[in-house]
């Protein structure tokens, strides 16, 4: 099997990490999980970090018993071939759905936000073409792209943030834990779907150039998708209060369009979708290149470019035909996202961790 | 290094030819969107006719010819700078799809900035409109909204001279120098005090008051204008000026009743929003005559305690001012 000479500084993991799950956290997640958890949503952030971190931890733990091999290589050297073969196409599916599912959300945005006239299509087919060209060019370079993006990124929120910081009235946060732990656990779980992608760690261990930093990697993407999670959380519930914002699709939207500042600074909601893009377009260039990535491990195939196109236009059909509206996958988001996710986040790599603690101590006896 | 020459530029014309006709794509040909067939609206007022159970959509739409005249001075200045429209529907969207009746282009409410609410909606509730309004693709949660008692149609008709129209009136409000007068509130601020426990809208009150217009006449005598400037042409008869008058009190999205100038400034006290009022208090030290403070901010501390048995609130209210 050919392995790539890819090599990823630490760096650009946590650069790519984060881009990949906060590009698609503040489109749903500051909406939903008020609504489950209410003012408490930013102590759900917080909780779902938590987990995520936990996510993190056990996969690193997984890694580091197996170096130079990915989450779907261990899975064949635990489980052995066949059974190895068979976790490793659940990771194709896996990916291959959620590509779709992501590309779905991206144009499902740009449709009710903004072109209401514009066929899905045409976002879905574009956002597929130009990523292709990322894919095409590999890991490293959606790597390196992610390594730009992240700070422009980051310095927008910030900047968001802070012009509307004289809205912000803090006292609405209180009581905290009005209505008991329960919603805010069920708040957390909701996020955790997007917390537990820290596992596409496990992905690029092999390829880190320093794998011993892998943990810290995990740590400081968590911590910084946390810190933005919280924070968001905690201007929204200041700004707009929680029964608003859990009555907005895409609060942060509506968040950014309220920028007046010093009266001049108006309508800042057109950078906004250019970053926000920039992030998603990063995503989905990464979903596409794990889905390829996969199937190319499963099949023992030479090289993924090969069979970029025709996945792409996979792809591509069923993000057009996998939800039929968007209420059905604001659905699927809601209700079958985290299990989903969790399943191959943190179940998954459970069991390997446990099938081959069983063996060394079986080996050992 | 992998390719060799030829090859690459063989991926060059490919990339050429695949990627650049979607260039196309970046005019966004279903949704485009002309400035000139757009109108403009700046002002949506909204009131409820009860024996038809319609509701009464009125917009002002800015009118960039007749402001064009208004500014070059040339020909007659027939044109109003801007436009009034209304229009009847169950719901705002129908009301505005009469519109279309009127003018040949797509109304527009990505730069409208005020919101005026008539008594008669007010009471019914404002639930639904603001549902329409927060999840509209171009209304803004910072629209500034009032409440009137007046008919919607005759307040929105109504214009300051020093300002263009109602418009720059009604959303230069709010950071003018007088918004002590009555509660800065937007779009984004009424639903969360709709929705939040503990704490109740409150809208400002719109008015309004006809003034009988110095006469061409008069106004030549005192030295203000000169004869030549012909005053009868732009002074109409009567006057009709938009005023605040206080306050309208909401319990969830119902409207409950109104509040004059000096019980909204109260109000204003006790959530700590007066940023720039005057008071006169009398001489502390007993002499004859009175003082006047401008109150520069203020900031209210509210305590609630059980007295007896009955509920109580300790308001204390620090406010920084100078004597003036």
């Amino acid at each position: 099997m050919l392995t790539e000479k890819i090599k990823i500084s630490s760096w650009q993991a946590t650069a790519l990490l984060t881009v990949n799950i906060i590009s698609t956290a503040i489109l749903y997640p500051p909406g939903f999980v008020p609504q489950l958890a209410g003012r408490d949503a930013w102590i759900s952030f917080a909780l779902s970090g938590v987990f995520g971190l936990s996510i993190v931890y056990l996969v690193v733990l997984l890694c580091s018993r197996y170096p130079g091999l990915n989450l779907l290589q261990i899975g064949e050297a635990v489980l052995g071939r066949f059974l190895g073969k068979l976790v490793g196409f659940g990771f194709v599916l896996f990916f291959i759905s959620t590509t779709a599912a992501i590309i779905l959300e991206f144009s499902d945005f740009m449709v009710t936000a903004f072109m209401p006239r514009t066929p899905l299509a045409v976002f879905n087919i574009l956002m597929i073409l130009f990523s292709l060209y990322a894919v095409y060019l590999g890991l490293e370079v959606i790597c390196r792209v992610s390594e730009a993006a992240v700070v422009p990124i980051l310095v927008f929120f910030l900047f968001t943030m802070v012009f509307m910081i004289g809205e912000v009235e803090l006292p609405s946060l209180l009581p905290v834990l009005d209505a008991g732990f329960m919603p805010v656990l069920r708040g957390s779980l909701f996020f955790l779907s997007w917390t537990a992608q820290a596992f596409l760690l496990g992905m690029l261990y092999p390829y880190l150039v320093r794998p011993q930093q892998a943990a810290k990697i995990g740590i400081y993407a968590i911590a910084i998708i946390s810190f933005y999670m919280i924070a968001g959380a905690i201007f929204l519930e200041g700004a707009l209060g929680s029964g608003q914002v859990a009555r907005l699709l895409y609060p942060l939207l509506s968040f950014a369009r309220l920028i007046k500042a010093g009266g001049f600074l108006e309508r800042l909601e057109a950078v906004v979708i250019l970053i926000w893009i920039f992030g998603q377009y990063i995503k989905i260039s990464l979903f596409i290149y794990f889905s390829a990535f996969s199937i190319r491990q499963v099949f023992g195939l030479a090289d993924y470019r090969t069979f970029l196109w025709p996945l792409a236009a996979l792809i591509a059909a069923l993000s057009l035909t996998i939800f039929g509206n968007s209420m059905e996958l604001e659905n699927f988001i809601k209700n079958i996202l985290s299990p989903f996710v969790l399943f191959f986040a943190l179940i998954i790599p459970l069991c390997l961790f446990g099938v081959t603690i069983l063996k060394n101590s079986v080996g050992k006896i | 290094m992998k390719n060799p020459p030829c090859k690459r530029k063989y991926y060059t014309v490919i990339f050429l030819v695949v990627f650049l006709p979607f260039l196309f794509f970046n005019a966004g040909c279903w949704d485009r969107e002309e400035l000139e067939e757009l109108a403009y609206v700046m002002v949506i007022g909204i009131d409820y006719l009860p024996e038809e159970e319609k509701l009464e959509v009125t917009t002002i739409i800015n009118h960039p010819r007749g402001l064009a005249m208004q500014v070059g001075g040339e020909g007659g200045g027939n044109d109003e700078p801007f436009h009034l429209i209304t229009t009847q529907g169950i719901s705002i969207s129908t009301a505005l799809e009469q519109q279309n009746a009127f003018i040949a282009r797509r109304a527009y409410f990505g730069h409208n900035e005020v919101i005026v609410v008539g008594e008669k909606l007010a009471r019914q509730g404002l639930h639904q409109i603001l549902d329409r309004l927060i999840r509209e693709r171009e209304v803004r949660l910072g629209n500034y909204m009032y409440v009137t008692a007046d008919d919607v149609k005759k307040v929105l008709r109504s214009h300051t001279k020093i300002e263009e129209g109602l418009a720059p009136f009604l959303s230069s409000q709010p950071e003018g120098t007088i918004s002590s007068l009555a509660p800065v509130v937007d779009i984004r601020k009424f639903v969360r005090s709709m929705l939040d426990e503990g704490i109740e809208p409150v809208l400002a009150l719109l008015s309004t008051r006809t003034e009988a217009p110095i006469s061409p006449r008069e106004a030549e005598t005192s030295g203000q204008v000169s004869p030549e400037e012909g005053l009868e042409k732009t002074l109409p008869d009567k006057l009709l000026v938009p005023e605040i008058s206080g306050a309208g009190v909401f319990k969830g999205d119902r409207l409950a009743g109104f509040m004059d100038i000096d019980e909204t400034k109260g109000l204003l006290y006790m959530q700590g929003e007066i940023k720039n009022s005057l008071e006169i208090i009398k001489d502390p030290l007993g002499n004859a005559g009175y003082i006047t403070l401008n109150v520069l901010e203020s900031r209210s501390k509210i305590a609630p305690f059980f007295q007896d048995g009955s509920p109580g609130v300790l308001l204390e209210v620090k406010a920084k001012s100078e004597i003036c």
